[in-house]
């Protein structure tokens, strides 16, 4: 028996984790809980082989980076980040906390079980991109690697100054960026760009 | 020299372009010209032989012909001809009398008068226009502006609110007193401070403890599941940031108690004064057999407190004992 932390702090997709394992003979649910700051000391307390981890859970704990805390001290527990959100940088900051395997929680082809059982096995299941949404009249796919680095210190509020600054580029470049995403998504104004970046979670401040 | 006689007269009457006729004394039509005689026939239906028979004809027109509006003897013919009969009283070489009836084409000078008159209803219409415009302009202007204010405000407001979110999730203290300041300076602006609801406090207060309580139950559970006895004396804070800060440290210290110092109670001592909370977090373990170095959890913790305006202080010898002060950030 594989015995399964789930840390998740929205009862919808924490009941259907449960069912999962509940239906399932080979895992068996050892703690369920909602903040990820709490995940290191209930693997100290339980026996945990598996953890399935959200990234944004309560009091604005990270699941990502418990996840490197606990690989820390158990790297022996397989971890699985679950998440529902596009945000692409998601995937490279999971990969930097030693997570085993990334899962999205809507929109995978694969069940989460399958990916459980491969996790356990010793396989890494990784999606080859984050989900595609629609920002504007645009799919968030279309953006550049530029264009979503201005977006992420958009959404921040910050101005151009700032932004050109953290980028380490000029104030006319990040202007340019801004534009292109202007004509993308037929925005005119940063306010609702960034507004339906935030409500679609293709950018999630703080994570 | 040429004798004038009445056929040449007549001839000469016909050619011209206006009607002429002339009656005697006593009404009878002794000369009308060709003009004369093709007008009555359209006036009459038939020729012309008496003066009043005409005066008749013209006083109630027949169908097809019009009074144009405004002129007494001016009249319209069904083919559009306009024209002006004229009575008046010649008298001839002899001293007779007779009546002179002109009829004066007038069709080209009404359709000129007629566009006159379109022209200058269109002018006038023109001319409402413009006044309109002019005493609107003044209006429109104002709104424009008003507008374009608004749209401002509206946009640097919301650009305000993405940045206030942000510096609530990862600024520091000062970030949010400074943003706070902002905020205070821009509401007194907008005249809206005065309406900040208070009635929506209490039930928010209560949520808050509710689910401080909780995560406290949680923690003091959890602990106990790794071997923990977490003895809290003191009060525990409202404040839900100090709480949740509090709540963190007490989370590490209980997992340092039971990995390194092997300890079974850790002991929490809380003191709110009026300005921070002090707090002093201790374990019944075994001392560090080193300085403490701060990795992982205790510099995550360190960055958290400092960030909320708090000071962290890690003692190893003789005993370990963290001790925290956490402002009070309620209002």
């Amino acid at each position: 028996m594989v015995n399964v932390l789930i840390v998740e702090d929205k009862k919808m997709p924490r009941d259907c984790m449960e069912g999962y394992i509940k239906s399932s003979e080979r895992y068996r649910l050892a703690a369920s809980i909602t903040n990820a700051g709490m995940a290191e000391m209930t693997c100290m307390r339980y026996d945990i082989d598996l953890i399935l981890m959200d990234v944004c859970t309560e009091e604005g704990e990270s699941g990502i980076e418990a996840c490197a805390v606990i690989k820390r001290q158990f790297p022996d527990i397989k971890i699985i980040i679950v998440t529902s959100m596009a945000d692409s940088s998601f995937i490279s900051k999971a990969r930097e906390a030693d997570a085993d395997s990334f899962w999205y929680k809507e929109v995978s082809e694969h069940e989460l079980l399958d990916i459980m059982d491969r996790t356990v096995a010793g396989e890494s299941v990784w999606p080859d991109k984050s989900p595609d949404v629609q920002i504007g009249n645009a799919v968030s796919c279309e953006f550049t690697q530029g264009e979503l680095e201005v977006l992420r210190f958009l959404v921040k509020g910050l101005p151009d100054s700032a932004i050109a600054e953290s980028l380490h580029i000029s104030v006319p470049a990040v202007r340019w960026h801004i534009n292109q995403l202007f004509e993308k998504t037929g925005y005119n104004n940063r306010v609702s760009l960034a507004c339906d970046v935030i409500n679609k979670d293709l950018i999630v401040p703080g994570f | 020299m040429k004798y004038i006689g009445a056929r040449s007269i007549k001839e000469s009457f016909d050619n011209l372009p206006s009607g002429v006729c002339f009656a005697d004394s006593r009404g009878m039509i002794v000369l009308c010209n060709r003009q004369m005689h093709r007008l009555c026939h359209i006036l009459l239906g038939t020729g012309l032989q008496h003066i009043f028979e005409f005066r008749e004809a013209l006083s109630a027109p027949r169908d097809g012909v019009s009074f144009v509006s405004g002129e007494s003897d001016v009249f319209q013919f069904p083919d559009g001809e306009v024209w002006e009969f004229r009575e008046s009283r010649v008298t001839d070489a002899d001293g007779k009398s007779y009546t002179q009836v002109q009829a004066l084409s007038l069709t080209e000078l009404y359709a000129k008068k007629t566009e006159l008159e379109r022209k200058n209803r269109e002018l006038e219409e023109v001319n409402e226009r413009a006044r309109r415009l002019y005493e609107t302009l003044d209006k429109t202007v104002r709104e424009e502006e008003a507008f374009a204010i608004k749209m401002r405000v509206h946009n640097d407001i919301g650009l305000r609110l993405l940045s206030t979110r942000n510096v609530l999730r990862e600024g520091g203290l000062s970030d949010i007193q400074k943003a706070g300041e902002m905020w205070q300076t821009t509401l007194n602006v907008l005249g809206a401070i005065d309406n900040a609801s208070s009635d929506k406090d209490t039930s928010f207060e209560h949520e808050t403890a509710d689910k401080t309580e909780e995560m406290l139950r949680e923690l003091l559970a959890s602990a106990a599941g790794i071997g923990v006895n977490i003895v809290i004396d003191g009060e525990f804070p409202r404040n839900a940031e100090q709480a949740y800060l509090l709540i963190s440290a007490m989370r590490e210290c209980a997992v340092n108690t039971a990995r390194h110092a092997g300890g079974s109670e850790m002991s929490v001592g809380l003191i709110q004064t009026k300005n921070a909370l002090a707090v002093r977090i201790e374990n019944d373990g075994r001392s560090p057999e080193t300085e403490i170095a701060e990795g992982g959890g205790l510099s995550d913790l360190r960055r958290r407190i400092e960030k909320a305006g708090g000071t962290m202080t890690i003692q190893s010898r003789p005993k370990f004992k963290l001790t925290l002060n956490l402002p009070r950030k309620d209002k």
